[in-house]
């Protein structure tokens, strides 16, 4: 057993951001193995959460695989939903999200930036094969009224359907905190209750609408792109 | 008083304590089974069979239906004992909901129930042959808050006639509307009602008269009052005497029913202390509109701010088919309120559900409260129905803590109410649907108390 744990450290070693260092020797009955940082050992959160096919299709790893353009773009969050990613740039009127989407467009053809080894072989592919049908548009988002601007592609899978907020916990431990969000629109019909689950210091926020029509179900997954993009790329752009 | 009628008097009283009459009974419908995913069960409507009044039916915020499964009515066959689920509010199109919603019966007993989905488009369902079965989906009209009232008075020429009254939100000033339909829903006429000439219109609700004339109140609102969580407003009532073809029962605008001058009601995400806790939206929770049974005196509750400074819950009463209105103070000046709902008994008992605050302590506790009126709207009668702290409540979501609005009706002598409040028995606590039933007659009036329920 424990020379399978030592082989498997030592491919997170390999696999994870900056790879092997200088480490110390240390023994073991019958083996000599290098032990592991415990830094490299344990993949963070955010990490995890970015690999996680379980949790994702292939189109949500184009997005990010090109997570740097949208922070060139100026997106500070962006919602993944099973068929669209929405920006976090909210507008009250078309006009706005439209010129936003004009300069969003530059941001979007900027070359691919490289990738760290962990997150290469999954993505590069995915962004070869994907990111050139996303299609951007100006939509209005029904729960809050607010201009957005939104990619999608035809059958995109981004957020896998059907994540349940328990299976959430049980990959990732219980979130570091739980909070509730009530978004009302203009009119006078029943508000969104939100229910969010944050991680990885609210890098990645799960959340779960009560207008969803199963319970317990993950809606959609809110994103925070200056966090997402520093383990991703060999150099932060 | 002669010693055999004291005897009288004292075998009648000792009869109506020993059966009850008049008490309250309250009960939290949901339980752990029948609500395993701790809905929070907001927005409630009730209505009651005219035809069996031991079914009562309710609607909440609890599952929502999908393609392939049905929304809930909330049932009792025993006068709100005991109650189940009957998942019969199908997706009646493309998208989810429920979204708004309110539930009425027919003359025959047969349920009807508005409903919005979240695409905004309102649709009446109506129950077919056999009652806990998929209901049937009428046409697609309106948009936003539908409500519902099928006439089923004998006297009406209009009886059957269903009027769901919405609010239009796709014109630059929003304007109340009510649809008409002599299909149960299956085809329905729009007509809009409200004067948006100037101002939007907002909270529409409606009543129907013994005679067959149809009543909505809405508000017309004029404008937000700076650095106060209120709005100035006209409540004001429109009629029509044709079945809901046309609207002008009352003159081309309406008749204010507090008067020429404007009133303050809240229009606010934040009913309550923000500092002491969990707070309720209160922006569409300040009328409502109910008839006598009986006579067809029409009444309205509803809020305005007055000179104790605090939002107040007001009942006006017309006794002319809505061309005059007098006004009394249902609250007593000691804490804001709103939320009122108005039912009137066959012998015309007023009975107002609504909430107040009271934030004195270090945590705001918010009391539904039922007001009973035995002479009209001069005095009233008030207790509280529950105190709650919605800050344990796991889902009780600061700004849409109850809804818009709740449910109370009379059948009878008997008034039905629902709110949603904190739960009783639950493994968790929370926000559950809680129903109440009250005989309800003048002490002196054994017919009242004698007849069955």
């Amino acid at each position: 057993m424990r020379a399978v744990g030592a082989i498997v450290g030592l491919l997170f070693a390999v696999l994870l951001p900056g790879g092997l260092g200088p480490l110390p020797w240390v023994s073991c009955s019958g083996c000599s193995v290098t032990p592991i940082r415990a830094e490299a050992q344990q993949p963070s959160v955010l990490e995890r959460v970015l690999t996680d096919r379980r949790l994702w299709g292939e189109d949500a790893f184009a997005v990010f695989g090109t997570l740097d353009r949208w922070r060139a773009a100026g997106e500070t969050h962006i919602l993944l939903y099973p068929d669209q990613v929405v920006s976090g740039t909210k507008s009250d009127s078309a006009d706005p999200a439209r010129q936003r989407l004009a300069q969003i467009g530059p941001a979007m053809r900027r070359p691919l930036a490289a990738l760290r080894s962990p997150f290469a072989a999954t993505y590069a592919p995915a962004v070869a094969a994907r990111a050139p049908g996303f299609r951007a548009d100006v939509q209005r988002l029904r729960e809050d009224e607010s201009f957005r601007v939104v990619w999608t592609r035809p059958d995109a899978q981004f957020l896998r359907r059907g994540v349940t907020t328990r299976s959430v916990i049980e990959t990732y431990g219980q979130p570091e905190r739980t909070t509730t969000e009530v978004v009302h629109g203009q009119g006078e019909r029943r508000p969104a209750v939100l229910t969010l689950q944050h991680y990885a210091n609210g890098a990645v926020v799960f959340v779960e609408s009560d207008l969803a029509p199963t319970p317990g179900v993950v809606d959609r997954v809110v994103l925070g792109v200056s966090a997402a993009t520093a383990p991703i790329f060999a150099t932060t752009p | 008083m002669t010693s055999p009628n004291r005897l009288a008097c004292l075998l009648v009283l000792t009869l109506l304590a020993t059966t009850g009459c008049g008490g309250l009974f309250i009960k939290d419908i949901a339980t752990d089974a029948l609500d395993p995913s701790n809905r929070a069960d907001t927005e409630p409507s009730i209505a009651v069979n005219p035809v069996n009044r031991h079914e009562i039916a309710i609607v909440t915020f609890s599952e929502n239906w999908s393609a392939t499964a049905g929304a809930p009515v909330w049932k009792s066959s025993d006068r709100g004992r005991t109650w189940r689920k009957v998942f019969q509010i199908g997706q009646p199109g493309a998208t989810g909901g429920p979204n708004d919603q309110k539930l009425d019966f027919d003359a025959d007993g047969r349920l009807h129930v508005a409903e919005l989905d979240f695409a905004v488009s309102d649709y009446v369902l109506r129950q077919m042959a056999v009652p806990d079965a998929l209901l049937a989906v009428g046409a697609a009209y309106g948009n936003d808050q539908p409500h519902l009232a099928v006439d089923g008075h004998p006297t009406s020429p209009f009886k059957g006639r269903l009027y769901s009254p919405f609010l239009d939100f796709t014109v630059a000033n929003p304007r109340s509307t009510v649809c008409w339909s002599t299909d149960r829903g299956v085809t329905v006429n729009c007509v809009g009602v409200g004067n948006n000439a100037m101002f939007p219109n907002r909270t529409t609700r409606i009543t129907v008269a013994p005679s067959g004339k149809v009543y909505v109140v809405y508000k017309i609102r004029e404008g937000l009052v700076a650095g106060t969580p209120f709005e100035n407003v006209h409540f004001t009532v429109q009629r029509s005497d044709d079945g809901g073809v046309t609207w002008a029962g009352l003159g081309p605008t309406g008749v204010s029913v507090h008067g020429a001058s404007q009133v303050q009601t809240f229009f606010t995400t934040a009913f309550g202390n923000p500092a002491k806790g969990k707070v309720a939206r209160a922006r569409s929770s300040d009328a409502w509109i109910a008839s006598d049974p009986t006579n067809g005196d029409v009444y309205v509750a509803y809020v305005q701010r007055d000179a104790s400074g605090f939002g107040q819950i007001y009942l006006a009463r017309s006794t002319d088919n809505g061309a005059t209105w007098t006004s009394t103070r249902v609250t007593d000046g000691s804490h804001h309120s709103a939320y009122p709902e108005v039912a009137i008994t066959k012998r015309g008992i007023v009975g107002v559900l609504y909430v107040d605050y009271d934030d004195s302590g270090p945590i705001t506790i918010f009391r539904h409260r039922f007001a009973r009126s035995f002479n009209g709207g001069l005095t009233w009668s008030d207790r509280v129905l529950q105190s709650m702290d919605p800050g344990p409540l796991a889902n009780a979501a600061s700004g849409f803590l109850w809804g818009d609005y709740e449910g109370l009706t009379a059948a009878r002598n008997t008034f039905y109410g629902v709110f949603t409040g904190a739960s009783d028995g639950r493994s968790t606590p929370q926000l559950d649907p809680i129903f109440f039933r009250q005989k309800s007659c003048r002490w002196w009036s054994l017919s009242c108390w004698f007849e069955s329920e």
